[in-house]
């Protein structure tokens, strides 16, 4: 018995063990919830919840777009923009690769709103162009990576900026706070459709084995976002201020 | 980037994109509504077959694609397997940690690899369509949807945009990179950040551009495209239809035997 008890430990051990060693293979398409990981039910329920704001963004687009047809041109780019960044590997120590998300950064230069239609657009290529992500769970990708994760940032960001904060604080925090909401969320998403014995508990284990591998990753992102937005700030001005980020 | 390319290649580009559509998304419906270990297997036999066999894509191209998934679905299905509880009552073997108990949850281990059976069946009707069907033919679809014009037309411009900056990207990191910028960790966020921030620059620009010659060109708020020609076969509808048909039986049958 007590022997039988031994071996189980072992078995548990190398099943965690193993677990770590494939923590390191982890990039952001561990991030998009992939085609067919959750029911059918969840599916629906999540591209639900992202009309309203779908809705809003293309209204918000539309108005801006009513002005000058140069902004259409510009939200393109942005959206092109966005796809291309997240496609970048952040450099890191383990040498596994990663990627930014790039959506907060691109929450705080193009607004919120606007990120939440771009970011389905990007979304629906990445999973048909990269195949990260899917189509079924289009709508669960949307709600973490394109609403939660740049409205939490845009809002980090309109606040720090009210209270003054430095500028290069500010996009950190915003940007890596960002990204690990976007985690969460995902984990959230996860442990809603697989619940196991205990709702509190499964969110705990989702978190625990995606949400800590992001942390890293997460302050690499703030810190990129930090570089990028100073060089901006030096050379780009003009852009900026069209974009009313200062 | 490699699905766009093996898209235009396919022998099935030329097939009505709504009959690929509806047929991809009817596979991953069934695959889901099913949630069984048998029917996963048959969705994803079917799905690649005709990727290979109907559209000529090579197996060696497919194998690399169907390893992209594997990351998530590794780690997610590690997670499903593992317990946590502050009982050990429903696990079939356990550690307990600080008033924790960690372990192997009964009904885990199936559940996880059922889930990873779903997610190949289902991954393989998303690279039917995505094989299949090049961007540019499904904006087609998009254009007669409830979706305003307007966002057809942002896609329309990013997919064409991602190709431009991507090149610019890349010709931009093999400079950094020949010049030893990234040769440590240091250097390598601050090449990065310069590549990101001068990428957008370029893309602003390149708005700027692109609009005044769309300008200088007639373009006034809206792009009009001609319509792409498909050859439409009776045989092809029929044919995809019954196998939809035959896919909805065996789903019912794999539910009632509980396979």
């Amino acid at each position: 018995m007590l022997a039988n008890k031994k071996k189980d430990r072992y078995k548990i051990l190398v099943a965690l063990l193993s677990i770590l060693l494939v923590i390191p293979m982890t990039s952001a398409s561990a991030m998009h919830i992939m085609e067919g990981y959750i029911p059918g039910g969840h599916c629906i329920l999540w591209g639900v919840i992202c009309i309203p704001f779908l809705i809003a963004g293309a209204i918000s687009m539309k108005k801006q777009m009513s002005g000058d047809g140069r902004v259409k041109l510009l939200l393109a780019l942005a959206g092109a923009f966005v796809f291309v960044i997240s496609s970048l590997k952040i450099p890191s120590v383990t040498g596994s690769c990663s990627h930014p998300t790039g959506t907060g950064l691109g929450a705080i230069l193009f607004g919120p709103s606007v990120m939440s239609v771009l970011g389905i657009i990007v979304l629906i290529f990445q999973a048909l162009l990269l195949a990260h992500g899917g189509l079924t769970t289009l709508g669960a990708n949307t709600f973490s990576m394109a609403i939660a994760g740049p409205f939490l940032s845009y809002g980090i960001f309109a606040l720090l900026k009210k209270l003054k904060a430095p500028i290069g604080l500010n996009i950190f925090l915003a940007t890596a706070l960002g990204d690990l909401f976007t985690y969460c969320v995902t984990s959230f998403q996860l442990a809603f459709a697989f619940p196991g014995d205990s709702f509190g508990y499964s969110i705990l284990k989702f978190m625990g084995i995606f949400a800590t591998t992001q942390v890293p990753i997460a302050i690499a992102e703030g810190i990129l976002s930090v570089i990028i937005f100073n060089v901006l700030n030096a050379n780009c001005q003009k852009e900026l201020k069209t974009l009313r980020v200062i | 980037m490699l699905i766009d390319r093996l898209a235009y290649m396919s022998k099935l580009k030329d097939v009505d994109p709504l009959l690929k559509t509806i047929f991809a998304l009817a596979g991953i419906v069934i695959c889901l509504w099913a949630n069984s270990f048998a029917m996963s297997v048959i969705i994803a036999a079917v799905m690649l077959t005709l990727i290979m066999c109907a559209g000529g894509t090579k197996w060696k191209d497919v194998r690399h694609l169907l390893t992209i998934p594997a990351a998530f679905v590794v780690i997610g299905s590690a997670a499903i397997t593992l317990s946590i509880g502050n009982s050990a009552e429903n696990m079939s073997a356990s550690f307990h940690i600080g008033g924790l108990y960690i372990g192997l949850g009964i009904g885990g281990a199936e559940t996880a690899f059922r889930v990873m059976l779903k997610c190949f069946g289902s991954v393989s009707c998303m690279y039917f369509l995505s094989l299949t069907t090049p961007m540019a033919d499904l904006f087609g679809l998009l254009r007669n949807s409830i979706i305003p014009n307007f966002i057809v037309e942002i896609m329309e411009l990013i997919y064409r945009y991602i190709f431009v900056l991507y090149d610019a990207a890349n010709r931009m990191y093999i400079a950094q990179d020949s010049r030893l910028g990234y040769s440590t960790l240091k250097t390598s966020y601050h090449s990065t950040g310069f590549l990101a921030a001068n990428l957008f620059v370029r893309a602003y620009r390149q708005a700027e551009k692109t609009y005044t010659a769309m300008e200088a060109r007639g373009y006034d708020g809206e792009i009009e495209l001609l319509k792409g020609e498909y050859t439409r076969k009776a045989s092809q509808y029929i044919g995809m239809l019954s196998l939809v048909v035959i896919l909805v039986v065996l789903a019912v049958i794999c539910k009632i035997y509980g396979v």
